[in-house]
């Protein structure tokens, strides 16, 4: 207890310089704080968008759809996805943890409006359920949300590409369950804006009874979206899932196995966990410049107390406590802004605008910071353990000195 | 006098060597061959297509009307796709879907896709007879053969853009000029396609292939075999069913 003492009226004796050393602390910490607030915000904002728009929290298709995942084929589809349905919901231990079902079909079509044409992505779903799904309703900037029979949403960014309207007929061309081409023409009742750059510039939506009409699938679907009241029984619910149905022709495919998304955002994670440790070490880097210049002023101080017998591990522990404060109290103070900053940005959120416009990542373009008790402790941990390493080395440069060598100094 | 009598037989090989190469046949006129093999103004018929992907096999039916000067419709006859309608006017592509009564031209994109499912795009469809337009020819000097048939080997490499393949190999029959085998290349050396002639007829002196099997070689056993029956070459045709007014007929 009285090296903590004597560390913290040794940082007293020059302020100023004390200061320059917790303030560089305090940026880093800062800085670390508010990345990890936007980072859990990002990775939340792209979780939940995924999962609401093209996984679930636990996706049910046949394996050869799983195998052909990224070439949207419309010919591998469930045949009965509503008796599929039904077994789950009547299932005691899968029933309650079930939250609602969707049933899918997406599909890659060329949209065409006089003369213009682009390709999209058609997602075909039940209306109302997708209120509480895709919530494209919340999401109309133009028209209404469609309601029945060759209606459809269409995002924003597609609509100006094509020069679209509410009310326009649009001629959608999409390859059939059979292998053939087939077109069906929907009015376009709504424009939406989601902020969500890969729905927005990409997709439309129509009713599944059209979806199935115009790929003619029948009364087959390609996936069934299970959305959980805990996302984190993923996987264990998927295992009971497959359990339960039994069919070895059926993926049961929880969330984080569904997309490539989720494996680059655990990528994104560690990336940004080393990112942390470098900024840390550059906000503490400057306690190492501090520390040398504190050990060469008490030279002949370091060389009394070796004199009355003070041990080498002492005057180590002494100078890296210093360090060590000074790293502690820039910490606090840097979480402390961090923490006000996040609150307010959590509040506001952060426009990335543009920026992220052509990314193919589901991500927001406004995202809201977010922070948890462990993200902060884990960046507090970061800050003071790189205090007391990057400590060590001036603490280390004191201990060594000869005590008659340092007593002569005249400095 | 043998030294003497030795340099007139090598002068005279020299002089036959070098004078060999202005009266070989060229891969230009291979191609003009191959093309007489099409000499018609007209030419109806009925198709089937089998397309083979994996265990599936899926087949579609129609029948077809076609000119040279690169006009053809085409209208499916088989139960899902009855019909729909390709109208192909030079290089422009529109197709009819009866349920909704109105037309889609095809373009961009789309034109690499497979007509109805098969390995054909749309752009090899749409592909008039002018090869030494897009591609640079070359014959290969080493002999060829197709089936222990005797062929030529004419390699196109393209020339422009917009030719759809980077390269095409064609082993031609030195007889009749029936274009047996052709592989299609991409950019980067890999093999897409391969057509071969399972069967010819013959019209006159013309050799017209009636059967092709089109294998896609980036993905197994995923093929397609189009045969034609009942050929008739050089019908007459009202020309007003080369228009998008017909197609709604």
């Amino acid at each position: 207890m009285y090296i903590i003492k004597l560390a913290l009226r040794n940082i007293m004796r020059n302020k100023r310089r004390s200061l320059l050393a917790v303030l560089s602390v305090l940026l880093a910490l800062f800085l670390m704080v508010f990345m990890e607030g936007l980072l859990n915000g990002m990775l939340g904002s792209i979780t939940l968008n995924a999962t609401k728009s093209d996984t679930g929290h636990i996706m049910i298709v046949t394996k050869e759809y799983r195998d052909r995942q990224r070439f949207l084929p419309v010919d591998a589809n469930i045949a009965d996805p509503q008796a599929i349905i039904r077994t789950l919901e009547a299932d005691p231990r899968i029933g309650p943890r079930i939250d609602r079902t969707a049933m899918r079909i997406r599909f890659g079509t060329l949209l065409e409006y006089e003369g213009r044409n682009k390709t999209a992505l058609g997602i075909g779903g039940d209306l109302e359920g997708e209120k509480r799904l895709l919530m494209l309703d919340r999401s109309i900037v133009d028209g209404r949300y469609a309601a029945g029979a060759r209606e459809a949403v269409i995002g924003e960014g597609l609509a100006e590409d094509l020069g679209v309207k509410v009310g326009s007929v649009l001629k959608v061309q999409a390859r059939t369950a059979e292998g053939s081409t087939n077109m069906r023409k929907f009015t376009v009742v709504g424009i939406f804006r989601t902020g969500l750059d890969t729905l927005d510039s990409s997709v439309f939506l129509v009713s599944l009874d059209d979806a199935r009409a115009l790929i003619r699938s029948g009364s087959g679907v390609q996936q069934i979206l299970v959305m959980l009241k805990d996302y984190r029984q993923a996987g264990q619910t998927a295992g009971m899932i497959a359990a339960a149905l039994g069919d070895p022709s059926l993926a049961v495919v929880p969330w984080l196995e569904s997309s490539d998304i989720f494996g680059f955002l655990s990528v994104a994670a560690a990336m940004f966990n080393a990112i942390y440790l470098f900024i840390a070490f550059l906000g503490t880097i400057i306690i190492v410049n501090i520390m040398m210049m504190v050990v060469l002023e008490r030279r002949r101080e370091i060389g009394i107390m070796k004199a009355m017998g003070v041990s080498r591990g002492e005057i180590l522990r002494i100078f890296t406590a210093e360090g060590l404060v000074l790293g502690i109290i820039g910490s606090i103070a840097g979480i402390l802004f961090g923490l006000a900053l996040t609150a307010v940005m959590s509040k506001t959120g952060l426009n990335l605008g543009d920026s992220i416009k052509g990314m193919n990542i589901p991500l927001s373009n406004v995202v809201y910071p977010v922070l948890t008790a462990a993200g902060v402790l884990k960046v507090f941990a970061v800050g003071v353990l790189a205090s007391g390493i990057i400590s060590l080395l001036p603490a280390r440069r004191a201990a060594r000195m000869d005590a008659v060598a340092a007593m002569k100094s005249t400095l | 006098v043998k030294e003497d009598a030795m340099t007139r037989i090598i002068a005279f090989a020299i002089l036959c060597l070098s004078v060999s190469p202005l009266s070989a046949i060229t891969g230009e006129d291979i191609l003009k061959q191959m093309d007489r093999n099409k000499s018609f103004r007209t030419i109806s018929y009925n198709a089937r297509m089998e397309i083979t992907a994996g265990s599936t096999v899926r087949v579609k039916t129609m029948k077809a009307k076609a000119t040279s000067d690169g006009k053809a419709i085409v209208e499916f006859t088989n139960a899902e796709d009855k019909g729909i309608k390709y109208l192909k006017i030079g290089k422009d592509l529109w197709i009819y879907y009866p349920e909704e009564d109105d037309t889609v031209p095809i373009s961009g994109h789309l034109l690499k896709e497979g007509m109805m499912g098969s390995d054909v795009s749309y752009e090899d469809a749409l592909e008039e007879d002018t090869l030494s337009d897009k591609y640079a020819i070359e014959l290969s000097s080493g002999d060829a053969s197709y089936n222990g048939r005797p062929c030529y080997l004419v390699t196109l490499t393209a020339k422009t853009d917009n030719a759809p393949y980077q390269r095409r190999k064609i082993w031609v029959d030195r007889e009749s000029f029936v274009a047996w085998k052709e592989e299609m290349y991409a950019p980067s050396g890999k093999l897409l396609k391969e057509s071969t002639v399972l069967e010819v007829q013959r019209f006159g002196d013309a050799n017209f292939a009636t059967k092709v099997r089109i294998a896609n070689k980036l993905v197994e056993n995923r093929y397609t075999v189009f045969t034609m029956t009942d050929v008739a070459l050089n019908p007459a045709i009202d020309p007003s069913v080369f228009s998008k007014r017909f197609l709604a007929r």
